[in-house]
């Protein structure tokens, strides 16, 4: 029996050249769980599935083209080997991608890489977005919610629109060829600005607006590219290289309509009031031009001003609604009464009877005042003036 | 209305226009009668069109389809 006996390490040393001979490289997929990053730069995380689960280690310097988190699901590629002060088996990985996007991730890292160094996704490279565009493009799958999300936002917004809509095949091997399509078939329309996505879904749902040549459409359109793929989480290729990226297909119809129907008519409702407003004091100018009228000699004119502004108020009031010029007809109120009110004052009026009037040093000349203060008078008739000169002034009681 | 051959950016810009001119109150009242009126007319027109827009789709596949028949 003696013979038989092995220390623990012997023990350990057998199961690690079972496992490292017997078993060695392995490609194993599972769920993280319990990843930490240890200050020395290595990665440790616990691989698992439902019903079992292995240790794993990620030594430093190992690249990672994505940042692994507890919960995704990936495959690990490495070699089973055991950790003998804890009588721990676990895989040494040298290459984690995520499951079943394993080598997409990869294409993705590298076309991004590739186009970054180009210049795809540089800010100068960025052509700015019309504010008020007229003809808007929207490159989409004609079923699914994005299409509708784009159309009901802009229409809400700003309904004067024409959607220029090329519905587009957003998935599967066609994808990339009918999208590059349409971004070209929009330059055929004199379009603004082109809404470019799909809704959310997977990795390889979304896979055609990371293909090079849909990139390379995107960089080339003359028309800016606002897209809109997937969800807020979502970045693909076309993203980086749009002139903008839109986190959903909703934002990205508020993206191009900045200014909205209801911006525009508060606008024209608050120019409504500038004209309504400036009127009103340049009325009231005209009101204290009238009174200064009142005060001085030319009566006349004053009652043919009144008369020749009455009827350009009666003037504008006819050429507009009734709705518009309330605020006119409140006005020609108050000229009108005016007009018959320093009528029935006018001093002119007696003259039809044969009165006259004395006119001195341009004003009429008032009870108040005495003839002997002047050396020459007018005195006007209704259709005659005479100048005379004062000879001789009694003053009576 | 009769002033739909300018576009809407030009009438807005004319509304804005007017508003300015009026502003500076360097006009004839005749001139300000006449602009006062064109300001109140573009005002109604203005929200006629904002109001009455409706938004139109136009589908390119079925276009190139058409061009291509």
């Amino acid at each position: 029996m003696e013979n038989n006996i092995i220390s623990v390490s012997e023990l350990t040393g057998k199961i690690q050249s079972a496992l490292e001979y017997g078993i060695g490289f392995v490609n194993v997929k599972g769920e993280i769980s319990n990843y930490k990053l240890h200050s020395s730069g290595h990665r440790y995380f616990t691989l698992k599935d439902e019903g079992a689960s292995v240790a794993c280690t990620l030594w430093r310097g190992k690249p990672l083209s994505f940042n692994p988190t507890d919960g995704m699901k990936v495959i690990v590629q490495g070699k089973l080997t055991v950790y003998p002060p804890r009588g721990q088996y676990q895989i040494e990985v040298s290459l984690m991608s995520p499951h079943g996007q394993g080598d997409l991730f990869m294409a993705f890292e590298a076309l991004k890489k590739k186009l970054g160094e180009q210049g795809y996704f540089e800010p100068e490279n960025k052509k700015p977005i019309p504010q008020f565009p007229k003809n808007i493009g929207v490159i989409t799958s004609p079923t699914g919610a994005a299409v509708q999300d784009i159309f009901s936002t802009l229409k809400r917004r700003l309904p004067m629109v024409n959607v220029y809509f090329r519905p587009a095949i957003v998935q599967g091997d066609e994808a990339a060829p009918d999208l590059v399509r349409a971004i070209n078939e929009m330059h055929k329309f004199p379009v603004d600005v082109i809404i470019f996505g799909r809704g959310g879904g997977s990795l390889e749902d979304l896979w055609a607006f990371n293909m090079e040549n849909v990139a390379d459409a995107v960089f080339h359109s003359k028309i800016p590219v606002v897209s809109a793929v997937g969800h807020e989480t979502d970045f693909t290729i076309s993203d980086f290289v749009a002139d903008v990226r839109a986190a959903t297909p909703t934002a990205a119809a508020e993206l191009v309509t900045p200014i909205t129907r209801d911006y525009i008519l508060n606008h024209v409702a608050d120019l409504n009031d500038d004209l309504v407003n400036i009127i009103r004091s340049r009325f009231d100018d005209f009101r204290d031009e009238i009174d200064a009228y009142i005060k001085s000699y030319g009566f006349r004119r004053f009652i043919d001003k009144i008369k020749t502004k009455s009827q350009y108020i009666d003037e504008i009031q006819s050429r507009m609604g009734n709705n518009s010029s309330r605020l006119i007809k409140s006005f020609q109120t108050k000229l009108s009464y005016m007009e018959s009110h320093y009528y029935s004052l006018n001093p002119l009026k007696p003259l039809k009877k044969g009165f006259a009037l004395l006119i001195g040093n341009d004003n009429i000349i008032t009870n108040k005042e005495s003839l002997s203060d002047f050396k020459n008078i007018t005195i006007q008739r209704l259709n005659e003036t005479a100048d005379v000169e004062v000879l001789n002034v009694e003053t009576k009681g | 209305m009769k002033n739909n051959k300018k576009s809407f950016e030009e009438q807005l810009t004319r509304l804005e226009e007017i508003v300015e001119i009026l502003d500076k109150g360097e006009i004839q009242l005749e001139d300000m009668v006449n602009i006062y009126e064109e300001g109140m007319i573009l005002t109604k027109v203005l929200r006629e069109f904002l109001n009455k827009a409706e938004m139109k789709v136009i589908e390119i596949n079925k276009m190139m389809e058409e061009e291509q028949v």
